[in-house]
């Protein structure tokens, strides 16, 4: 009798030990509103650019260039703030892509850009380094690292 | 809520946009002249603890009640989509602007439905953005 019943018991005892453990360790997803892998700092030199013009409206249109010509389809655009936004599919995934332009100095726009693929940012430099040298192609211009 | 001691909001608003990227969020919209944007990114939901709860739930229940259908794994949570909308407006007080910003989610589960839509009213969190917003402000001073 005693025998029979122990799985039972065996799987209550489980239960309720998941339980007090979940219960320890329970990590609300909320916490994705404000999570990254890399620091702010590195973030922006993976991502950003700066080129030698201040033709903001130029830059912007090579942008909507390069993510048309890298299958985007552009979603939002702001030429006061400078943003970009395009969405392409990707077999299952989606992904976004938001470039801003903006002042850099008297000299010198900049240009970041940040993407996420399916449910996760995209923080490779690989990345970013060849959007950048698709770019570069679109407005006969070097991109520099900003550091 | 937070006042910045400035009167320039245009680069109040560069910076939010840029602590934003910062984040992961790509912009949706953005209305410069209302000193407005709203972003958004797309995250896991799942968590550890409530899938493994799950998972123990179903196999209890094969187990104690033989039913072997019970699928409590796919009523978890799997993706959410977090959206957030920040405006710049000046602040009542001479020489400062003042930046306010809202999250909000919604969360869809294994089997596709969504769960939850929620405002986030974590002071934490809020607190949390705020800190990276000053950060992206000093950045900004720094042409980084």
């Amino acid at each position: 009798m005693i025998l029979r019943k122990s799985p039972i018991f065996l799987t209550v005892l489980f239960i309720l030990g998941t339980a007090v453990l979940v219960s320890g360790c329970a990590s609300s997803s909320q916490k994705q509103i404000l999570a990254t892998d890399q620091s702010q700092v590195a973030l922006r030199s993976i991502q950003s650019r700066a080129f030698d013009t201040t033709d903001k409206k130029l830059m912007m249109r090579s942008v909507i260039n390069t993510l048309q010509d890298l299958d985007f389809l552009l979603q939002d655009s702001s030429l006061d703030l400078g943003t970009v936004t395009g969405q392409k599919f990707n077999g299952t995934n989606v992904v976004r892509i938001s470039v801003i332009v903006k002042e850099r100095n008297e000299k010198q726009l900049s240009v970041r850009a940040n993407a996420q693929f399916g449910l996760n940012a995209v923080e490779d430099p690989k990345i970013y380094q060849d959007f950048f040298a698709a770019l570069e192609k679109s407005i006969f211009l070097t991109a520099h690292q900003v550091d | 809520m937070r006042k910045y001691n400035t009167t320039d909001d245009k680069k109040v608003i560069q910076a939010s946009a840029g602590a934003l990227q910062d984040l992961g969020f790509t912009v949706d919209k953005s209305e410069t002249g209302l000193g407005m944007i709203v972003a958004s990114k797309n995250r896991t939901a799942a968590s550890v603890g409530q899938t493994t709860l799950a998972i123990t739930a179903d196999i209890a229940s094969a187990i104690l009640t033989r039913n072997y259908n019970a699928n409590f794994y796919n009523s978890t949570d799997k993706e959410q989509k977090i959206e957030a909308s920040l405006v710049v407006n000046p602040s009542f007080a001479a020489n400062a602007t003042v930046v306010r910003v809202k999250f909000q989610r919604v969360v869809w589960n294994r089997a596709g439905n969504v769960s939850r839509f929620e405002t986030v009213k974590d002071p934490e969190l809020y607190q949390g953005f705020f800190e990276r917003l000053s950060k992206a402000i000093f950045l900004e001073e720094q042409k980084l």
